[in-house]
């Protein structure tokens, strides 16, 4: 069989399921600079083009992670996908129209890198990002649920989009018995976690 | 039952070739060397079915290699690819260049970054950090060899070594033949009453839990 190497791709879209920031930017400068210091046990740093998020919206399973962009312009793909899936979308400068309202702002590229971290890092009720993939919960289990390593790394924000979007959170949740649930909160901008009351514990709807 | 981990080593120039072969081969490595991008991509198809390298080591720049069909990119997206539990290191001349940063992370996402102008010491030496891996009671020396501290009994099947030097990250295992000897180790796991355990995911997916000291072990 004769070595083949490039058809197949670059390795930036790989389908794979760890914990995934895709970068995006014309020349890659930012990925390059975030790649630097972010923890790489954590999540991977995916550097694309705009015209390639769709392929690597593909290749992150199930989602991305978090989408982190700069510049003026945002593919349709990212715009789509944003008012689906519940992932952090951090801009660097100024953020163009058709962002979703959970979208947040970076001016400086430091206080980029913070933020990135700072969810990577957060911990809920107990609750943190395992590494690569997966959240670690209070009773040393280890869960997988796309839409609750999202909820615990943008608290105490939440994501503009509808409660069931959070459903294997909820699930989740609830089969580890942690008394936290998706909850929609005007205040916060959407959906949020938040503990439950004791009246509420056993309800997993 | 001794399998030494494999390393991938592709570097256009023969003395520095020579040289690391030498390095790996001290530390019970086996060395898959290549002098250009085309023989390391027969290396990784030819291995795919019956091992698999632990770790890479990739010149980014393969300009003195006679054969110039694939080059050092088209490498990295086939481990990417084909091998994801490989461990990469590139190293460059250029490697502060952020084009060629930005490339090499294109081509292999996980790929850790290394500046040839250190030195082939300093190289060895970021490997050794790289490998040299404590999980529990578990050490892996060399990087090629898991040590059980307590009893200092060795074990020395690469997929042992790969296990460990991903915790706590999940492995997938390609082959019966690795399957069977991460059970063989899981095995030697227990025999050795050792505070890690393997886990099986299902769908040839291992990791390793490591159990609370004060926690008795599992029936």
């Amino acid at each position: 069989m004769s070595p083949v190497g490039a058809e197949g791709g670059l390795g930036v879209f790989v389908r794979d399921w760890t914990r995934s920031v895709v970068v995006l930017s014309e020349d890659g400068e930012i990925a390059v600079a975030l790649r630097d210091c972010v923890d790489t046990g954590r999540a991977v740093v995916r550097d694309v083009r705009p015209a390639e998020f769709a392929d690597v919206l593909a290749a992150c399973r199930p989602w991305p992670w978090m989408v982190v962009g700069g510049g003026g312009d945002v593919p349709p793909a990212l715009i789509a996908a944003a008012a689906a899936r519940p992932f952090l979308v951090f801009w660097y400068g100024t953020m163009p129209a058709g962002l979703p309202a959970h979208a947040r702002p970076a001016a400086r590229f430091s206080d980029l890198a913070g933020m990135v971290n700072s969810a990577l890092q957060r911990s809920v009720g107990g609750m943190s990002l395992s590494p690569g993939m997966g959240v670690d919960m209070p009773h040393g289990r280890r869960v997988r649920s796309a839409a609750l390593e999202a909820l615990i790394a943008a608290h105490p924000d939440g994501f503009d989009l509808p409660l069931q979007t959070f459903r294997s959170a909820t699930r989740v949740l609830h089969l580890a018995g942690v008394p936290f649930r998706p909850r929609r909160d005007r205040a916060a901008g959407g959906v949020v976690l938040r503990p439950m009351a004791p009246a509420q514990e056993g309800d997993h709807r | 039952m001794r399998a030494n981990p494999e390393v991938l080593l592709v570097e256009d120039d023969p003395d520095t070739l020579q040289q690391l072969r030498g390095q790996f081969e001290r530390r019970r490595f086996h060395p898959l060397a290549a002098r250009n991008a085309t023989r390391a991509l027969s290396l990784i198809e030819n291995n795919r079915h019956s091992s698999r390298p632990v770790l890479a080591v990739v010149d980014w720049d393969l300009s003195k290699g006679e054969d110039h069909r694939w080059n050092s990119g088209d490498v990295l997206a086939r481990l990417a690819r084909d091998v994801a539990d490989c461990l990469v290191i590139v190293y460059s001349q250029n490697i502060d260049a952020f084009r060629v940063r930005s490339e090499i992370q294109r081509a292999h996402p996980r790929a850790w970054l290394h500046d040839k102008r250190d030195g082939d010491t300093s190289l060895v030496e970021r490997v050794a950090r790289l490998l040299d891996q404590r999980v529990g009671d578990l050490r892996v020396q060399d990087g090629a060899v898991v040590i059980h501290v307590p009893s200092h009994d060795e074990h020395h099947h690469r997929e042992a070594v790969r296990l460990v030097v991903h915790h706590p990250e999940i492995v997938t295992f390609h082959s019966d033949t690795a399957t069977k000897a991460v059970r063989r180790f899981g095995e030697w796991l227990t025999r050795h009453e050792s505070c890690v355990r393997l886990v099986s995911l299902g769908n040839r997916k291992y990791r390793l839990d490591v159990r609370d000291e004060d926690q008795p072990a599992e029936a």
